[in-house]
């Protein structure tokens, strides 16, 4: 998708996001209402400009998106199409880091920081960006150790232990573990 | 007046005040670079140490701890594009792309520097304006409030490059931003989607670290080299670094002054004094084409300002025993717990406590600063390091400072929902300070404008401060434009409006 | 102790369903409420529990604030008196004014006595007049008790020229402005109530974003007056009295005045209250401060471990090395038990509708006299 049209749908779902920030505020008393509506109907009135800009560039033929201050090598690369690497590479390796992000939350939404990170850097370094073994256990197990260190006992403020270890009722899942292999071989 | 000053020097460097200062520099040291740990929680989490400690032993402890985590967010914000701190965000603009060009020691060295004359600076001013301080700060009551946080957000102007409508378009959905939570005049809910969590808003950390940090982990995937694309510059570099703070030593003094005395007033603070200083630095530049793709003055400013607004926050706060921002609330807390009562005792019968207090804070930035360019060289080397090997350390810390402020995974997934809103705004050539200027600004323009209303009526926009201030706001938005018509017209140079620094 | 054989897997994974099971049926279920406050427990089987284990008081405010330092100063001491010695932390959970905190452990947390809760009292009125977001019954937590008590007081700058609420009563009345946040907030419920009960003229200003700004109002003179806590008054107010004396103590909202230098004009609002109606009005919504700096914890935790904790509590409150600590931060020490808290607790949430609708007609958002 090109740059142009993309540009075209945000603007769009800005219009339509406004829409309904400025209907949610309809029933409201006067106080509630002065602000977003007055900020609401300016920054829609703006955004109404940006959609019709936008919906002329899409159906003009020359692209005339202006340089703005914070070209990176990202938006030089697709944008320009002064590509540093093939495009397809390019928006490939951006679905696998966006695809990554979202692990990365999920991850430690549901493992926890300490566990969470552990199993997600292993993942990461050792299947996406192919390191060794040793390389990606080494890394992996540094950054369990510095949440260990920093938030349990050096702060003594601790970190979530995931959605897993809260449905389950254990303090931690590696406690929980722990508590299983204890009962297996111990009895 | 000047034996206080000198006995209260030495005193610093008595036992157990300096240990005690060592101990709070390094602690704040290893905090300040994990971003949303920033220097108010670190300040809380040690205030209950402070309890068997002796007031000047104490206040260095807090002090060391919270000149040191500006520091460092600064030097996080340049390596990583990761925000330190919510207040050196404005760092990152052109302090990354300087890490990205090779220029990370540079960067690190002006940042370091700025810092430093940032923060003596504040502390100068503190102990100079200690006779003015009480009718300057009562000028400013909910009418200039007002009017300052409005002039603040027609700084959008400068910080939107080229697309001014997208600048514009940015800031209004950053103000939009701001009202969602408890509206402050009736209690009830706005755009809350029943989550109590949202009650207080949205964070303005977990917002602020999305939106800078995750399109830049997104950028060192994609491009496949380390962060510096083509390695690290020497030694030399270092050196460049901090003659840049001289060489522009009208910026760098002009933004300190800015940080101070925007953190003089109650309620403002570091968080905004680093974008005024940030686009003060680009209208005083006759060249600013090298905005935002690492310019060393994009990072002289606000370097400049986040430091210095330490300084002017403790005026009030020592003052009137009414602290100016919320770190200041909690260093009160520890004037309680110590036994002392802030106010104008403070100017007399402890002076050479408050004279401590400005030694401290200078003192603690030079250590802090000799430290860190001690280890400056390695620090920059991290930049040459494979990006793969770095990104899930990266990405682990822009995901843990949205979650820590409120240990809310809803924050963490406000950072993720604006980190994919930052990307595309890099990628469509949207700007993002404005967005933070809005949210931050927009909050206070609503709550002085209705209690501006309800004590004054709607003659509170007549009052001559709020004039003065909203004038202020015009000619600045207009400055530019005014200064390339006189150019043309009278056929002066355009040198004559801004610094000879180029 | 290693055995011999490997673990049947037929066996393991019998287990794991089986435990399962038996955790996701959560002792909340299976318990029935302690509402009898039970307060013999047998001491080595809680100890047996707690033992290596960590506490947490879950504090619905950010680091650094004063509820936040008195449950670390209660962290401090707690432990050595619960049976097995466990680790006392603080974890913070800010959020909707500790509406967040409430929640998490009245619903999510485990109910097994590792989770102690500590938030705003101010809560337990905003249950009474059914603010939407409170996930939680007050009546239903097993109070451990609260640190604490004051009352609402209302003062006024000393160059406005107000000593005395007579001089704000009546068609001669001064009208004064006063500074507050959003319904909802203590210190707003009190001024309103104030203005409500005692017919004052204050013209309310709303919002505030907390009491350090309105104290800036004050300073700089935008504001005539605010009201809160008698307690911060003392603590981190007490720049507006000492060295100089810049504020006027004129009301307190209780039946009596406490006996303070400062508080020699001022009346106690229940005394001072026309009818039966604004005097209950009053009791209402000081209500909450008297059960200041409150901790509970779930209810479904058993009562062993609850009769264990109060004792603890109790003894937490009663040492005097906590009470020396407490002093520093100008927090005076007025300790109830859970049996104490809970009869407050009670009073707020039974209230009769006709009276929760007086109480939201008087706090309700209404600018001037």
């Amino acid at each position: 998708m090109s740059p142009k049209r993309i540009e075209l749908i945000v603007s769009l779902f800005i219009v339509l996001v406004l829409g309904w920030v400025l209907w949610e505020a309809r029933a409201w008393q006067f106080h509630s209402r002065l602000f977003p509506w007055s900020v609401g109907f300016c920054v829609l009135g703006l955004a109404l400009i940006q959609l019709a800009f936008s919906l002329r560039d899409y159906l003009r033929f020359e692209p005339t998106l202006e340089v703005g201050p914070q070209r990176t090598p990202l938006s030089e690369a697709v944008l320009y199409g002064q590509v540093t690497s093939e495009p397809e590479v390019v928006r490939g390796r951006i679905i696998v880091i966006c695809a990554w992000i979202l692990g990365f939350y999920l991850g430690l939404w549901f493992l926890g920081f300490k566990l969470g990170s552990l199993i997600l850097t292993f993942a990461f370094l050792r299947f996406t960006a192919k390191e060794r073994r040793s390389v990606s256990a080494t890394v992996a197990i540094m950054s369990y150790l510095f949440f260990l260190a920093v938030f349990d006992l050096i702060l003594a403020m601790p970190l979530t232990s995931g959605l897993i270890a809260e449905l389950i009722g254990a303090s931690s899942l590696e406690a929980f573990v722990i508590d299983i292999l204890r009962w297996a071989f111990l009895g | 007046m000047i034996e206080a000053l000198v006995s209260s020097l030495l005193n610093v460097f008595t036992y157990p005040t300096f240990p005690f200062l060592l101990i709070g520099i390094l602690i704040g040291f290893v905090i300040g670079i994990l971003p949303g740990i920033g220097g108010l929680v670190t300040l809380a989490l040690m205030l209950p140490f402070t309890f068997g400690m002796k007031p000047v032993a104490a206040f260095a402890f807090l002090l060391g701890m919270l000149s040191v985590t500006a520091t460092t967010g600064d030097l996080t914000s340049i390596l990583f594009g990761i925000p330190g701190e919510s207040i050196t965000a404005a760092t990152i603009v052109d302090g990354h792309p300087m890490a990205k060009k090779g220029e990370a020691g540079r960067a690190m060295a002006a940042a370091l520097m700025s810092s430093l004359l940032g923060a003596i600076t504040g502390a100068i001013v503190l102990a100079a304006s200690i006779p003015v301080v009480v009718p300057l700060v009562l000028t400013f009551k909910s009418p200039e409030f007002f009017a300052l946080a409005l002039v603040g957000i027609t700084f959008v102007v400068s910080l939107s490059g080229k697309s001014k409508l997208k600048g514009m378009l940015s800031a209004g959905l950053g103000f939009v931003l701001a009202m969602v939570g408890l509206d402050p005049q009736s209690g009830m809910p706005r755009y809350t989607m029943g989550i109590p969590q949202l009650w207080d808003g949205v964070g303005l950390v977990p917002v602020t670290v999305g939106l800078f940090a995750i399109p830049e982990v997104v950028d060192l995937w994609v491009k496949g080299t380390s962060i510096a694309e083509r390695g690290s510059e020497s030694l030399r570099g270092v050196w460049q670094g901090v003659k840049d703070t001289f060489i522009y030593w009208g910026i760098t003094l002009r933004c300190s002054m800015i940080g101070t005395f925007i953190g003089i007033i109650p309620g403002l603070g570091a968080g905004v004094s680093q974008w005024v200083a940030y686009a003060h630095a680009v209208q005083s530049s006759a060249d600013k084409s090298r905005f935002g793709m690492g310019d060393v003055r994009g990072v002289l400013g606000p370097g400049a300002a986040n430091n210095s607004s330490l300084g002017g926050a403790l005026i009030p706060t020592i003052a009137f025993g009414v602290p100016g921002s919320p770190t200041m609330a909690i260093l009160l807390g520890a004037f309680l717990i110590q036994g002392l009562v802030p106010g104008p005792d403070m100017l007399t019968k402890h002076l050479d406590l408050t004279f401590a207090f400005v030694w401290l804070i200078v003192i603690s930035n030079l250590i802090t600063v000799a430290l860190c360019f001690l280890f400056l060289n390695q620090l920059a080397k991290i930049t040459c390091v494979r990006g793969a090997l770095l990104i899930p350390g990266i990405l682990l810390l822009v995901l843990l400072g949205g979650y820590a402020e409120s240990k809310s995974i809803l924050d963490m997934g406000i950072t993720l929902l604006f980190g994919f809103i930052g990307l595309l705004m890099v990628y469509l050539d949207w700007p993002r300070p404005p967005l933070i200027l809005g949210l931050v600004l927009g909050k206070l323009v609503e709550r002085n404008f209705f209690i501006s209303y309800q004590l004054h009526g709607s003659g509170f926009l007549f009052r001559p401060m709020v004039i003065v201030i909203l004038l202020i706001g015009v000619a600045a938005l207009f400055l530019p434009v005014l200064q390339a018509f006189l150019s043309k017209r009278l056929g002066l140079k355009e040198e004559v409006f801004v610094s000879k620094e180029d | 102790m290693m055995k011999n054989k490997p673990v049947n897997p037929v066996f393991f994974s019998a287990f794991i369903l089986v435990s399962s099971m038996m955790v996701w049926a959560r002792p909340s279920v299976m318990a029935a409420p302690a509402k009898q406050f039970q307060r013999s427990f047998d001491e080595k089987a809680v100890a047996d529990f707690y033992r290596g284990k960590t506490v947490s008081i879950v504090v619905g405010f950010a680091p650094g604030g004063g509820y936040d330092i008195v449950s670390r100063l209660i962290a401090k001491h707690l432990g050595k008196y619960i049976p097995g010695r466990p680790n006392v932390i603080v974890d913070n959970r800010p959020g909707g004014g500790s509406v967040v905190a409430a929640n998490l452990v009245y619903n999510v947390l485990r109910k097994d006595g590792t989770f102690i809760a500590n938030f705003h009292s101010q809560m337990l009125l905003q249950q009474a007049e059914g603010r939407e977001g409170i996930e939680f019954d007050g009546r239903r937590f097993d109070w451990l008790g609260s640190v604490s008590s004051s009352v609402g007081a209302c003062a006024l700058r000393r160059d406005t020229g107000m000593t005395h609420v007579k001089q704000m009563i009546g068609p001669s009345g001064r009208v004064v402005n006063m500074g507050a946040e959003a319904p909802g907030s203590g210190i707003t419920d009190t001024t309103a109530i104030m203005r409500a009960a005692l017919g004052l003229k204050f013209r309310i200003i709303y919002g505030y974003d907390g009491q350090r700004p309105i104290a800036n109002g004050v300073l700089n003179r935008e504001l005539d007056g605010f009201c809160t806590s008698w307690e911060s008054f003392v603590s981190t107010l007490k720049s507006f009295f000492e060295p100089v004396q810049l504020l006027n103590m004129v009301a307190v909202l209780g039946s009596s005045v406490p006996d303070h230098p400062w508080l020699k004009n001022a009346v106690a609002a229940e005394a001072m209250a026309p009818n039966e109606d604004a005097r209950s009005l009053l009791k209402i919504v000081n209500a909450p401060r008297r059960l200041s700096y409150p901790y509970v914890v779930a209810p479904g935790v058993p009562n062993d471990r609850v009769a264990s904790l109060r004792d603890a509590f109790d003894k937490t409150l009663a040492d005097p090395a906590f009470s020396v600590d407490l002093t520093k931060l100008g927090i005076p020490l007025e300790p109830r038990t859970g049996e104490e808290a809970a009869q407050i607790v009670n009073e707020i949430l039974s209230l009769k509708p006709e009276a929760v609708a007086a109480l939201k007609e008087a706090l309700k958002r209404k600018e001037g006299p």
